[in-house]
């Protein structure tokens, strides 16, 4: 039942560090993907802030043996590049670059 | 929220990586949206309620930016509606496709340094980029 509830409040702590983030606003993404305009660099910061903390941690925990709430982690193993992600990935980023969400902000 | 906002946005994106920490932390999982939005779509035993509640976590920080900081849902967008039905299209199975979005290759599989997210990243970023800036001025009216 703690383990849910760890679930609920990590949504809503992503969600609001979205909102704190400024990425909820499409036109701020596309400040950012639209090179032609007065580009707006804060996406940048998000990923650097996100992906940056997650780096620094990420080790850390893993050194444990299991998460607290469950039996053992679940984190994908595979290592190939295939024709799939490339081709799912390009079409992931026109449609991002098209609108400016990512299925993030574009579920609530 | 106009114009670059280097400090809430580094704040903010450090929250992102919080969150995501603390349900690998506690839950062993990685918080990738679109992968745990399709596991909720196509549910498989004992693997949905916490995909659920994950969401609904979501929606209700959602809610909370909206009563304390509305600015920051005043989505505003610059192509027409059957852009971004096309674009909504092209993210849902792209991600599907590509096993991952922002969130879980962008965030996630970056921070653990993984090849294929990494991989996709590059391109997904690559593409957005060459997307937006040509839609929006080269081939105008889109």
């Amino acid at each position: 039942m703690l383990g849910y509830l760890v679930v609920f409040l990590s949504g809503t702590l992503f969600a609001v560090g979205l909102g704190v983030s400024g990425m909820t606003l499409p036109q701020k993404v596309i400040g950012f993907l639209d090179l032609g305009g007065h580009w707006d660099p804060s996406l940048a910061f998000v990923m650097a802030g996100s992906a940056g903390v997650y780096l620094l941690f990420y080790r850390w925990i893993k050194q444990r043996s299991s998460p607290l709430f469950d039996t053992e982690f679940h984190i994908p193993t595979r290592h190939d590049i295939d024709q799939r992600l490339l081709v799912g990935a390009a079409l992931f980023g026109v449609g991002w670059g098209l609108v400016g969400l990512c299925p993030v902000p574009a579920r609530p | 929220m106009e114009g670059f906002t280097p400090v809430l946005s580094t704040i903010g994106g450090v929250l992102i990586g919080f969150a995501a920490l603390a349900l690998l932390y506690f839950n062993g999982r990685i918080a990738g949206i679109s992968g745990i939005m399709g596991g909720v779509l196509r549910p498989q035993k004992g693997d949905t309620l916490w995909r659920a509640v994950f969401l609904l976590g979501l929606v209700t920080g959602a809610a909370l930016i909206l009563l304390l900081h509305p600015a920051a849902m005043d989505l505003r967008f610059d192509v027409s509606d059957s852009t971004i039905i096309l674009g909504g299209f092209l993210v849902g199975i792209g991600t599907r496709i590509g096993t991952g979005c922002t969130s879980g290759h962008g965030v996630c599989g970056v921070g653990r340094l993984a090849p294929r997210s990494l991989v996709a990243s590059a391109v997904f970023v690559g593409f957005a980029i060459a997307t937006a800036t040509t839609v929006r001025h080269v081939w105008e009216g889109f």
